[in-house]
């Protein structure tokens, strides 16, 4: 499945919360545009890092409640898109680790069920990533996502996730060999793919 | 190991789910609307009171001070409330005493309950450096010394408290919601013996009140209307639809019937054929929407909001209300949580100008005035209950604290 275009600039910066002394009337039609323009790709986003689309689209959808009572309540947010996304992402972090203390407890009387479904149609490399990603630390499934699928440079993730650059390189440098990995082993496993990928 | 980026890239597009984007905005705004929802009951902590002071107000004794025995440990001024009684102009400092309960059950808050044997129910939770963290939640109820005479072990957010219909009742709120079709809150039965029964409220409904038990139901007072609960097993029985929708209204038990208000008007809850009856409607006032009241022996207080979100309290004949009522017109700014009554004096709880507030509504020159005001400062998760003619249990900061209000 294609992602829409990504619009990379305004991704860029991290987000900015500011006081302001005036209730905002606008943030009806910002949500709006917030829906029609990035919703989509948010809501990805943080599925690929937490890998349950409904959790996803919770996160978000309750992160843009709270963006909504924020500038009702006189606060700005110059971002949007970059306050949601990152505030889904705490969501979802938070509802994981839930999740985790659960699977302790579940385990011991059952099997792990696997959480993690591919998209329609996806195959190939696609399936492949998404079990990869699976297994990966959390924050190395955070920069993947913003790096890759949103397109977010070093410094935008830095900025987002509010740890350093290095971290960030660190992150994405040991999240590239476990995907090469990975990817690898799919390549030795269809020898037509091997070829074509040269 | 490399990979290439280009591969990656397309394989995380292909990867990704593309999310439909219908009603999304509806979904958000129900969210919204269950944060106001929930922060109401929050914000409205001295609401609970009411309820307490309802069941503890004719058993009350008014003159009998409290024993010096109840007091436990003074605290550091910094983290102790500031009660401050205003008498027309002499404004007097009240002291407040810190009530250590036995054993520690950690943080405590609303919603506060006292029964007539002036044991109260509190909330408490794990503590989370200076706040609170749930699950789990439970219910302890303490004497009047502190000395914890039981407790119930619980998941959700505690919001609300009531006994009666041969059991007690907490309204309670999950952390953790996955999806739309899952119940956010649910009415816990506990029996006689503790037993939990825990029966979920109908997805979508969210309460905008306290619940009560009275009157052959449990009840909840939701924005349209009012959910009725069977009082034996605590499964959902019913909705009883209303004609006023609003954010704000409570239940009222008084005597053997059990009232809600709806728009201008005081109904009278049929558990039998499920329906709201006409009871008295408050005409003739300030008040445009009734959102709680208090029945005390022949004297009925209602609460209301004006046309132009002043507070309003009116005062009529417990049995044969015939309006115009007497009213007085509470002071600017002042948000109203709730009024109690006891022994003909009522007091509306409430935020004024940022600091939690009553405000005693009596006779002055045949006129009903606010007699007295209480200021409560340097509290913060507050919530307040009479556990006597006098005085006050206030829980601040995760603490309890007790203080005697001057005569």
């Amino acid at each position: 499945m294609a992602a829409t275009a990504l619009v990379h600039k305004q991704w860029s910066r991290a987000p900015r919360v500011t006081r302001r002394s005036s209730v905002s009337s606008g943030i009806d039609a910002r949500l709006e545009r917030f829906v029609a323009d990035d919703y989509r790709q948010v809501v990805a986003t943080v599925e690929l890092v937490c890998g349950s689309l409904p959790t996803a689209e919770d996160a978000v959808q309750e992160a843009m409640a709270r963006a909504w009572e924020r500038v009702v309540g006189g606060e700005e947010i110059d971002r949007l898109a970059a306050w949601v996304t990152t505030v889904a992402l705490n969501l979802a972090r938070s509802q994981m680790r839930r999740w985790r203390s659960e699977r302790k407890a579940h385990s011991r009387i059952a099997p792990l069920q696997r959480d993690f479904p591919d998209a329609p149609g996806a195959s190939g490399d696609a399936h492949a990533v998404r079990e990869a990603l699976r297994v990966l630390p959390r924050r190395q499934r955070e920069v993947t996502a913003l790096r890759y699928y949103l397109g977010l440079d070093v410094a935008g993730i830095a900025a987002w996730l509010g740890i350093g650059e290095g971290t960030v390189k660190a992150q994405l440098f040991r999240a590239r060999q476990a995907l090469a990995v990975t990817l690898r082993d799919d390549i030795d496993d269809d020898p037509e793919d091997d070829r074509a990928g040269g | 190991m490399p990979v290439d980026d280009n591969r990656l890239r397309d394989a995380l597009r292909d990867a990704a789910f593309e999310p439909s984007t219908d009603d999304v905005l509806g979904l958000v705004r129900a969210k919204r609307a269950r944060r106001q929802t929930i922060r109401r009951l929050e914000r409205g902590a001295l609401v609970v009171a009411a309820l307490a002071v309802l069941v503890v107000a004719s058993l009350v004794v008014l003159d009998e001070p409290v024993s010096d025995q109840q007091v436990a440990v003074p605290l550091a001024p910094r983290s102790a409330p500031e009660i401050r009684v205003v008498d027309g102009t002499d404004v007097r400092r009240v002291p407040v005493e810190r009530l250590r309960v036995v054993p520690d059950e950690g943080y405590l808050r609303q919603p506060l309950l006292v029964n007539d044997a002036g044991i109260v129910a509190v909330a408490a939770y794990d503590r989370n450096g200076s706040t609170y963290t749930f699950p789990p939640s439970r219910i302890v109820r303490i004497d009047p010394d502190g000395t914890e005479v039981d407790r119930v072990d619980l998941q959700g957010e505690i919001l609300s408290l009531t006994d009666g219909e041969g059991a007690r009742w907490a309204l309670t709120r999950d952390k953790t919601v996955l999806g739309p079709e899952d119940p956010e809150f649910r009415v816990k039965r506990i029996g006689p013996d503790g037993a939990v029964v825990s029966n979920a409220v109908p997805p979508g409904e969210q309460p905008a009140g306290r619940i009560a038990a009275s009157g052959g139901g449990v009840w909840m007072p939701v924005r349209d209307g009012v959910l009725r609960f069977d009082p034996a097993s605590g499964t959902f029985a019913a909705k009883i639809p209303l004609t006023t929708a609003t954010d704000r209204r409570e239940v009222v038990a008084a005597g053997k019937g059990t009232y809600v208000a709806d728009g201008l008007e005081w109904k009278r809850l049929d558990p039998s054929g499920d329906e709201a009856l006409p009871f008295v409607r408050d005409e003739g006032g300030r008040i445009a929407e009734l959102v709680s009241g208090a029945v005390d022996g022949s004297t009925a207080w209602w609460l209301g909001r004006t046309a132009d979100a002043r507070w309003v309290v009116s005062r009529s004949d417990a049995f044969d209300p015939a309006p115009p009522f007497d009213e007085v017109l509470l002071p600017a700014g002042f948000v109203a949580a709730d009024v109690i009554s006891r022994d003909g004096a009522s007091w509306v709880i409430g935020v004024l100008d940022g600091t939690s507030t009553l405000l005693r509504i009596g006779t002055e020159a045949d006129t009903l005035a606010v007699t007295r005001t209480v200021r409560l400062s340097n509290v913060r998760d507050a919530s307040v209950a009479f556990v006597s003619g006098r005085t006050l249990l206030v829980t601040s900061r995760g603490v309890a604290f007790r203080m005697d209000l001057p005569e």
